[in-house]
């Protein structure tokens, strides 16, 4: 046991025989912006309801502040954890205004200090004005900073959020995304949170944490986890990737498309069989007649093109590109790794 | 050491306590009933065999079945009219047709028998005009059907009514621009697609027939009710009486097995997401005012002449003198505060324990709680009259500190008001996000006490709504009052009964208009809370 704001070892749920967290060991810095990553069903919500007691898991602990709040023979409830969480519909009380809303968590103490504290998580979340609104009078995004206002005003020890942004408008994530974590780094506030959203894990956290099939996959800075995906499905989560078949043969990989330098080549021996991870900007893309590989598809997408490119071998490949005008379906082309790139390989025993 | 084992969260006492009660209360009847015919003589079984007893049995179920039909073509095209087509003064049809929910059975037979009998103001009229000598009496089958039918149509409105107003009308736009006409769209579109709702309203109407005793008693069409209780009456076979009464009980589930087996576990009809959306009302063009004039006749039939009649009775009664007497010796006012208290008593009784049974068996589905939740719904399949005789076997048996005192009568109702109290706030709490109990949790409030302060503002409404229903069901209530009011215990109900199965009918107008006036109380709130007035209008 480490000294971590919050500790989760071996927690395991079974709903029905739905295995759905298995083994599942993660640990959270003070302060810190942890966002969990994986794809839908994969646990995440889970995860949350049970670090936040809503549910209980058939194994495992948990330990906050170095005190256990789950274990064989303890289970604090919900309410005195002092674990605030944020559902993915806010879960304003609809009856209540926003004022009476940031007030329920603590209408136990006096009124002064309620006051204080009510004042206080209103100039942080820019909700002054609207105390007296009830929520359904509000905006998407004013919602969302009356429940982080409400639960902040509990001085919570960690922040849970589960899918924050799913319900706002696209246009409107950026904004609110960025208004958000400057919330949450100003009140230096710790906290978990869900999405399936690669972009946001990314911009707004200190770590993420790849979630797969109930287990966590990988831990680590945004950018680790992008350019060191320790499996597919790290690789997978972390951006757009293809896959193709090579083998090793001593620092590169030979593939249909030619030898690629390979990153951590210590690890293989000459001739292991392997999977290359491509991603969309890993590759240089030349017309030529003589080229092997066929453009299949051209997406134009403004700022960007995104061209399908088929091997030899009839694997696709995704190749991003600036240039439009000069390259469509059926050119011939010849495929070349962008210099300085390493490419990720993963032994296909292991996927 | 023992290991102690972690607290579910999900098991609350304040919950499951209530609820068990309730579900034994609500069971205590039909277990009854049971454990007396099983512990009876075997000859009963002979008896129950009976030509005579049969005949009694097809009865019952050809006048449900007859009226649940009549009620359908009756209700279905006056709801379409009014909730869907430019229909003149869809507003007043709507209301109109309403109610004649306020009106017992009862009344409304003996609206009939007083209005066509012999000395009744029809006969009174033919024989002025045309010198008629006795009146063709309505008594028997036609006479049952009529006011059933005519009475009970408006729960089917009632069931299908949120089904046609919130229709995602999509299906019917396909139709119509598919070349199919109004009236075709409606037949092979918009009733099939509201056939499960039109299937509850049935099922609703068919069990209230069933278990219907002051119309066919009044009327002298010999069904189950009116058997089971001249067979308690009369006193010669108690056992008889529940022999009868859990029969009664078989048939009715079996009209609620055939139902579900009809309507199957489908859900055609898709809500739309935007409720605020305004529904286009379709132009009947000629036929407007003939549609109107349907609408019309129905209200008239079953409230506008029913009302006129009670009327004519209050003042043939001063105008001969007598009322005026008895209107005075008649302490009319107790007798309405009694039914008011009884009501009262029977509605918080059934909002109090549905509150635990419902929030269960949303939040916490498993086999328990489906247990004790389909326990509850025991009065639906048990009509009053099986419920009230059983009770009787049940305080008889331990005697005087229950037996013939209001707490039993009260609990009687509640038993049967149960399953529609059960469901109004049922159907209210599955709008409520657990989110909300659990944001509560999270913010440190204790279990319980999120799951009240999260709860009940919210269930406001359906709480008043299954409130309202169960005051105005208990207001009409007649044979629990009959059999197990305490002596000294009159109210409106048996009151009007007294009168009526002695044919007083001056003497029981007083009573039955106080006791619609009253009613229509309750039913001002349920009308209020169907939207009646905040549907779309197309006018």
């Amino acid at each position: 046991m480490g000294d971590f704001l919050l500790e989760c070892s071996n927690l395991n749920i079974n709903f029905g025989q739905n295995h759905v967290i298995k083994n599942l060991n993660m640990h959270l810095l003070a302060g810190e912006i942890l966002s969990i990553l994986g794809p839908s069903g994969c646990g995440k919500t889970t995860l949350l309801r049970i670090i936040a007691g809503l549910e209980n898991p058939s194994q495992g602990n948990i330990y906050l502040k170095n005190h256990k709040i789950f274990g064989p023979n303890i289970n604090l409830q919900p309410s005195n954890r002092n674990i605030g969480m944020i559902f993915q519909d806010y879960a304003l009380f609809p009856h209540l205004t926003v004022e009476k809303n940031i007030l329920f968590g603590i209408s136990n103490l006096e009124k002064k200090i309620q006051d204080e504290n009510s004042e206080r998580v209103q100039q942080l979340t820019r909700l002054e004005g609207l105390k007296d609104r009830y929520p359904h009078e509000l905006s998407g995004g004013q919602q969302q900073r009356v429940a982080i206002a409400r639960t902040l005003a509990t001085n919570p020890t960690v922040l849970l959020m589960d899918e924050p942004f799913s319900n706002l408008d696209a246009s409107l994530r950026l904004s609110v995304r960025m208004e958000m974590e400057q919330i949450l780094k100003s009140s230096n506030t710790t906290t978990i949170f869900v999405t399936h959203d690669r972009e946001e894990a990314f911009s707004i956290s200190d770590r993420v944490a790849i979630m797969v099939e109930g287990a966590i996959q990988q831990v680590g800075p945004p950018d680790q986890i992008y350019f060191w995906p320790n499996s597919k499905e790290s690789a997978l989560m972390s951006g757009n990737c293809d896959f193709i078949k090579g083998s090793v043969s001593g620092e590169s990989v030979n593939t249909s498309i030619g030898a690629l330098p390979m990153r951590m080549p210590e690890t293989f021996s000459d001739g292991d069989q392997v999977e290359v991870a491509i991603r969309q900007t890993d590759l240089s893309m030349e017309p030529t007649p003589t080229g092997k590989n066929i453009v299949v598809r051209k997406d134009f997408r403004g700022d960007e093109t995104i061209f399908w490119v088929k091997t030899p071998h009839g694997e696709v490949i995704q190749c991003k590109h600036k240039i439009h005008t000069t390259l469509f379906p059926g050119l011939k082309v010849k495929l070349s790794p962008v210099q300085y790139t390493k490419f990720n390989v993963f032994s296909i025993s292991n996927c | 050491m023992t290991l102690i084992k972690p607290i579910p969260i999900n098991t609350s006492m304040w919950v499951l306590i209530p609820s068990l009660i309730a579900a034994a209360v609500c069971i205590t009847p039909l277990i009854y009933l049971i454990i007396r015919v099983a512990g009876s003589n075997p000859d009963i079984w002979v008896w129950l065999m009976r030509p005579k007893t049969i005949m009694i049995v097809a009865r019952s179920m050809f006048l449900a079945i007859t009226v649940t039909m009549l009620s359908v073509v009756i209700a279905v095209p006056i709801a379409w009219l009014t909730i869907r087509t430019n229909l003149p003064y869809r507003k007043l049809w709507s209301v109109l047709t309403f109610l004649p929910l306020v009106i017992p059975s009862y009344v409304g037979a003996y609206i009939l028998i007083s209005f066509s009998g012999n000395g009744g103001l029809l006969h009174e009229i033919t024989r002025t005009l045309f010198g008629v000598g006795r009146a063709p009496a309505m008594y028997g089958y036609y006479g049952s059907l009529l006011t059933l039918s005519l009475l009970n149509y408006p729960y089917i409105i009632l069931t299908i009514r949120s089904n046609l107003s919130n229709m995602d009308v999509s299906g019917e736009e396909t139709a119509r621009m598919m070349g199919l006409s109004h009236l075709q769209t409606l037949i092979k579109v918009t009733i099939p697609s509201i056939k499960p709702a039109i299937l509850s309203g049935s099922l609703l109407v068919s069990l209230y027939t069933l278990s219907d005793f002051g119309a066919v008693s009044l009327l002298r069409y010999k069904t189950f009710t009116w058997s089971i209780y001249n067979q308690y009456e009369a006193g010669f076979d108690r056992n008889a009486a529940a022999l009868l009464s859990l029969t009664l009980f078989i048939v009715a589930t079996g009209f609620m097995c055939f139902e579900l087996l009809v309507r199957g576990n489908k859900r055609y009809y898709k809500n739309s997401s935007s409720s605020s959306k305004k529904l286009p009302s379709i132009d009947i063009g000629k036929w407007r005012w003939p549609a109107a004039g349907v609408c019309a006749l129905v209200s008239l039939i079953s409230v506008a002449i029913p009302i006129c009649v009670l009327l004519y009775w209050v003042v043939r009664g001063l105008y001969h003198g007598e009322t005026v007497s008895i209107l005075a010796a008649e302490p009319n006012h107790v007798l309405a505060l009694n039914s008011i208290i009884l009501s009262v008593l029977t509605a918080t009784v059934v909002v109090t324990l549905s509150l635990p049974v419902g929030y269960l068996a949303i939040r916490h589905s498993g086999f328990l709680t489906t247990a004790i939740e389909k326990m509850c719904y025991t009065g639906y399949a048990l009509p009053s009259i099986a419920v009230s005789l059983a009770l009787v076997f049940f305080g008889s048996k331990i005697g005087s500190p229950i037996y013939q005192t209001l707490p039993l009568l009260v609990v009687a109702c509640a038993v049967l008001c149960m399953p529609t109290g059960l469901s109004a706030i049922r159907s209210s709490m599955t709008q409520i996000s657990p989110r909300y109990e659990e944001s509560s949790m999270t913010l440190g409030k204790s279990r319980i006490k999120s799951v009240i302060a999260t709860n009940m503002p919210l269930l406001k409404s359906g709480l008043t709504m299954a409130a309202a229903t169960v005051f105005l069901i208990t207001m009409k209530e007649l044979p629990a009052v009959l059999l197990l009011a305490p002596l000294d215990f009159h109210t409106l109900t048996t009151a009007i009964w007294s009168f009526t199965s002695e044919a007083f009918f001056a003497r029981a107008a007083i009573p039955s208009l106080l006791l619609i006036l009253l009613s229509s109380i309750p039913l001002t709130i349920i009308v209020l809370k169907n939207n009646i007035f905040n549907t779309s209008w197309g006018e």
